[in-house]
C-alpha cells in the first residue's frame, strides 16, 4: 500500500454528508424531539413541552384506532395477497423458457411507473358513470353490483388500496427470483432425484430455501403499508368520512391542513419506531437456517 | 402420450402467463385508447378503438392542465438531482473504497442508516428548515431532499462496486505520477460506469415519481411537477377523462422510454435497494 493524500478524505465526504444530514439525519431526529412538544409550526418560540402527552393523546384517539385498522387492512393484503401472487409467478418464472424474460418484464412494468399515474388511472376504472368497473357490471346484467367505488364507506378501503396490492406484484416477483437464483442448482436436481417433483417440491425445497427472499418481501411490505401515502391520497383523500384512512394521510392531515406538528411527528416517530421494531423482531424471530 | 401432455401443459402456462401479462398491460392500454376519446364515446364504446383519433386531447393536457410546464419542472428537478448524487456520491464513495481511515466504516455504516429512514419522518422539519432557507417553492426545495434520500442507496452501491476494482491499478497510477483526483477521474469514475448508471437510472425513476415531497415543498404551479399536476386533474369536477387520461399518458411514456432502456438497472437497483433496506 502506498501513501494515500489524506487531505481529500473530508474534501471528497463532506458534500454528502452535509445535505444527508441536513435532509435525513437532523430532521429525523428533530421529529423525535418535536414529539414531545405542543407546537402548531408557526414559530418556534411558541413550543410547549409537554413529555409523552402527544402519545397518550395517540394511543387514547379512538381516530387512530381507526387509521390504523385500515393500516392494517392495507399490510394484510400487501403480504398475504400480494406476496403470494408474487412468488407464484417467480416459481413459474424462474427456470429459462420460450419468453420468460419478456412476462417479467411486463409483470415488473408497472413497479416502476408513478403512484400518481397508476392512481390517475384507477380513479378512471372506478368511476360512477364512466368507469370500466360499472360499465362493464351493466353489459353483464350485474347492474345492481356496481356502486360508487371510492365514495361507498363499506367498499372504499378495498378500492383504495387495490392499486397498491396490484402495481408491486412485479416488485415482489423479482425479490423471489433473485432468492432463486442465489439457490444452486444443484440442490434442485437433488431434490428432484430423491423423488421431490411437483408440489413436494415446491413445498419442502424451494419455498423453505427461498425463505430469506420471501422475508424480505414481508418486511418491505409491513413497512411500506405504514408508509403508504400517495395512492390513498389521490383516490379519495382519506375519505368519505375517513372511511380510508391510513397512517400515512393521517400524519399529513395533522401536520399540514391543522398544524399540529407536535402530534404528527408523534405519528411519525410512531412509524418509525414500529417499521424499525417490526424488521429486528421479524428478523429475530423467523430467521431459520437451513 | 407424455409428449402431448407436456404440450397441453406448456399451452396452458403459457394462456395463463397471457392473462396476468393483460392484466398488467390491459389497463395501461385501455387509459391509452380513452386518451383518444371524448367522454360521449367513453361511455358508447369503452373497450373498442376510437372512431376519430382525437390527438387534441394531448395538445389540450399539455397546455389547458398545464403539463407542458410540469414536463419542464420535472425534467429540471430530475436532471438536476440525478447530477448531483452521482457527483456526491462517487466521489465519497471512492474515498469510502479506496482509503484506509480510522472512520472509515462508520462513516460507511452511518450513510446506510438512511435506507431505513421514512419520507414521513423527515417531512416536517425539512419543510421548516427550506422554509428557512427560503427555497420552498423553487427547484431547490426538492432537488436537495431527493439527492439526500438517493445518497445511502448510491453510496451502497458505488462503495461495493468500486472496491472491486482491483487496487493494482491505482497503484500503476500512482507510479505513472497520478494524483488522487486523476485516479479518481480517470481510472475509478470511468471504470464504475455499470454500477453510476444503475444510481442514476434509479435515481432517475424516483425523482420523476416521487409524491410527498413535492405535494409539501413545492405547490406553486411555477416549481409544480408532474405527480402532482396529474393528482390535481383527479380532483377536478368537469371531468374529461380524454384529457385527464392524455395527460397520464404522457408523464408514464417517459418511463416506458427508460424502463425499455434501462430495465436491467431499474430491476437491479429496485431489489438492491428493497434488499438492504
Amino acid at each position: 500500500m502506498y501513501r494515500r493524500n489524506k487531505i481529500i478524505i473530508p474534501l471528497f465526504i463532506l458534500p454528502a454528508l452535509i445535505l444527508y444530514i441536513t435532509f435525513m439525519v437532523y430532521p429525523i431526529f428533530w421529529t423525535v424531539f418535536v414529539s414531545l412538544f405542543k407546537w402548531s409550526g408557526i414559530q418556534l418560540g411558541a413550543m410547549k413541552f409537554q413529555g409523552l402527552s402527544n402519545y397518550i393523546k395517540l394511543f387514547t384517539t379512538p381516530m387512530f384506532y381507526r387509521v390504523l385498522k385500515n393500516t392494517g387492512i392495507l399490510m394484510l393484503f400487501s403480504v398475504f395477497v400480494r406476496i403470494p401472487i408474487g412468488v407464484v409467478l417467480s416459481v413459474v418464472l424462474y427456470k429459462a423458457f420460450r419468453g420468460y424474460k419478456f412476462f417479467r418484464s411486463i409483470y415488473f412494468f408497472p413497479v416502476v411507473i408513478s403512484s400518481a399515474s397508476i392512481a390517475l388511472m384507477f380513479s378512471l376504472i372506478y368511476s360512477p358513470s364512466m368507469g370500466i368497473i360499472n360499465i362493464t357490471l351493466e353489459k353483464l346484467g350485474l347492474g345492481s353490483l356496481s356502486r360508487i367505488w371510492l365514495a361507498d364507506p363499506k367498499v372504499v378501503i378495498y378500492a383504495a388500496i387495490a392499486p397498491i396490492t396490484w402495481q408491486y406484484i412485479g416488485l415482489m416477483m423479482f425479490l423471489s427470483l433473485t432468492g432463486f437464483q442465489s439457490i444452486s442448482e444443484e440442490i434442485f436436481e437433488a431434490a428432484e432425484m430423491d423423488g421431490a417433483v411437483g408440489w413436494k417440491k415446491l413445498r419442502y425445497i424451494m419455498l423453505p430455501l427461498n425463505w430469506d427472499a420471501i422475508q424480505v418481501c414481508i418486511i418491505i411490505s409491513v413497512i411500506g403499508s405504514l408508509r403508504s401515502f400517495d395512492h390513498v391520497y389521490i383516490l379519495t383523500g382519506g375519505g368519505p368520512n375517513h372511511a380510508s384512512e391510513i397512517l400515512g394521510i393521517y400524519l399529513y392531515k395533522q401536520a399540514f391542513t391543522v398544524f399540529h406538528f407536535g402530534y404528527a411527528s408523534s405519528i411519525a416517530t410512531f412509524i418509525l419506531v414500529f417499521g424499525f421494531l417490526f424488521s429486528v423482531i421479524f428478523k429475530k424471530y423467523f430467521s431459520v437456517t437451513y | 402420450m407424455v409428449i402431448v401432455g407436456n404440450k397441453i401443459k406448456k399451452i396452458i402456462l403459457y394462456f395463463f402467463l397471457v392473462l396476468i401479462a393483460l392484466n398488467f398491460l390491459y389497463p395501461f392500454f385501455f387509459m391509452f385508447l380513452s386518451s383518444l376519446k371524448n367522454n360521449p364515446e367513453i361511455l358508447q364504446n369503452p373497450y373498442g378503438f376510437p372512431s376519430v383519433w382525437r390527438w387534441s386531447n394531448y395538445s389540450r393536457a399539455w397546455t389547458k392542465a398545464g403539463l407542458g410546464m410540469s414536463v419542464l419542472n420535472s425534467s429540471v428537478v430530475t436532471v438536476s438531482t440525478v447530477i448531483l448524487t452521482t457527483f456526491v456520491c462517487s466521489i465519497t464513495s471512492y474515498i469510502l473504497a479506496r482509503h484506509k481511515f480510522r472512520l472509515n466504516f462508520a462513516i460507511f455504516s452511518f450513510f446506510l442508516l438512511g435506507l431505513m429512514i421514512p419520507a414521513q419522518g423527515t417531512i416536517i422539519p425539512t419543510f421548516m428548515i427550506l422554509r428557512k432557507l427560503k427555497l420552498v417553492n423553487t427547484y431547490f426545495a426538492l432537488i436537495f431532499p431527493y439527492t439526500a434520500v438517493s445518497i445511502p442507496f448510491a453510496i451502497l452501491f458505488l462503495t461495493g462496486y468500486m472496491k472491486s476494482i482491483p487496487i493494482s491499478l491505482d497503484e500503476t497510477a500512482v507510479m505513472e505520477g497520478c494524483g488522487e483526483f486523476r485516479i479518481y477521474a480517470q481510472i475509478i469514475f470511468p471504470l464504475s460506469k455499470p454500477a453510476l448508471v444503475t444510481v442514476a437510472v434509479l435515481t432517475m425513476l424516483d425523482s420523476w415519481n416521487e409524491f410527498l415531497y413535492a405535494l409539501i415543498l413545492a405547490t406553486k404551479p411555477k416549481v409544480r411537477t408532474l405527480p402532482i399536476a396529474l393528482s390535481l386533474l383527479v380532483g377536478e369536477h368537469i371531468q374529461e377523462h380524454g384529457v385527464q387520461t392524455a395527460a397520464a399518458i404522457i408523464s408514464l411514456s417517459v418511463m416506458l422510454v427508460a424502463y425499455i432502456i434501462f430495465q436491467k438497472q431499474m430491476v437491479e437497483g429496485l431489489t438492491t435497494g428493497a434488499m438492504k433496506g
